[in-house]
């Protein structure tokens, strides 16, 4: 298969190395967070980086597929994608809370 | 259970204290301790608010033969504490002081040997090794904190809410309860 170095296929690799990069610090800092609120969220944070990172790396394949499938895979990212975000926003706002009571 | 049921620590129950001949969680550790033949239930409820499933503790504890209820005591052997020595509570465990005799500890330093030792134990039965790695940086910190009511009750704190944060949020809570038992008691 043919690599095409095109402004998509550069954005795409620097994606992908940022997110093997967030893969990466997410196991890294799971081990100092035994447990507790962050501790519990991280592990919920863990899992949905590790979809993010299957989904990343599929994408260079995007074009093999169907375009439906296609679609299919990036509502599915969105929607994660999203849920990742509310996880984090909350865990932030919690742990400022705590630590200014 | 009866409530008003008096609990006798038996030769095998004083030895698991003395020796640590038994391996006790923390939690059943204390729990054998405050039993005194002559404080019941009830009190000794009183005396550890912080154990909902007290009951359940003496139970466990009656099962493995290390306290024997009052009315049982009669044939079986009981413990009997020499009059010199008291029996330890909880409250004697915990303020326990690291200092050494032939000094006198101010006040604020011996409540934080006893904040220091009550992490300590409490998680003294964590195996994994990011607890205990925590668990010592907050000791650390705590015995950085400057020898004064404000700075030690902030590094207190701070250690609940790390602990709460990071490590276990029950634990956390009973952390907070039993420092303020000892904060109440530190007298200026």
């Amino acid at each position: 298969m043919p690599i095409q170095f095109d402004l998509v296929s550069i954005i795409t690799f620097s994606a992908i190395l940022v997110m093997f990069y967030c893969f990466w610090l997410t196991f890294k800092l799971k081990a100092s967070i035994p447990g507790g609120v962050v501790g519990k969220k991280w592990g919920i944070l863990t899992g949905l980086v590790t979809l993010f990172t299957i989904g990343y790396l599929a994408t260079p394949f995007f074009q093999q597929l169907a375009i439906e499938t296609q679609q299919l895979l990036v509502s599915v990212i969105f929607l994660f994608g999203a849920i990742y975000v509310v996880i984090t926003v909350r865990l932030i706002h919690t742990v400022i809370t705590e630590l200014t009571e | 259970m009866p409530n008003d049921t008096i609990f006798h620590k038996t030769t095998k129950g004083q030895q698991a204290i003395d020796t640590r001949n038994i391996k006790l969680a923390m939690t059943m550790r204390r729990a054998l301790i405050i039993v005194d033949g002559k404080a019941s239930v009830d009190d000794l409820q009183q005396k550890a608010p912080m154990y909902d499933n007290l009951e359940d503790m003496l139970n466990t504890l009656v099962n493995q033969g290390l306290i024997i209820a009052n009315t049982e005591a009669v044939n079986e052997s009981i413990f009997e504490p020499e009059a010199t020595k008291p029996t330890p509570t909880v409250e004697v465990i915990i303020l326990e002081s690291p200092v050494a005799p032939q000094t006198q500890p101010d006040s604020v330093a011996a409540t934080k040997a006893r904040l220091t030792r009550l992490l300590k134990d409490e998680f003294s039965f964590h195996k994994k090794a990011s607890v205990q790695k925590a668990v010592k940086k907050l000791i650390a910190d705590l015995e950085d904190a400057n020898d004064n009511i404000e700075a030690l009750s902030k590094a207190w704190n701070k250690c609940i809410k790390i602990t709460k944060l990071t490590i276990d949020v029950k634990m956390a809570e009973l952390l907070k309860s039993s420092g303020e038992r000892l904060f109440s008691q530190l007298t200026l």
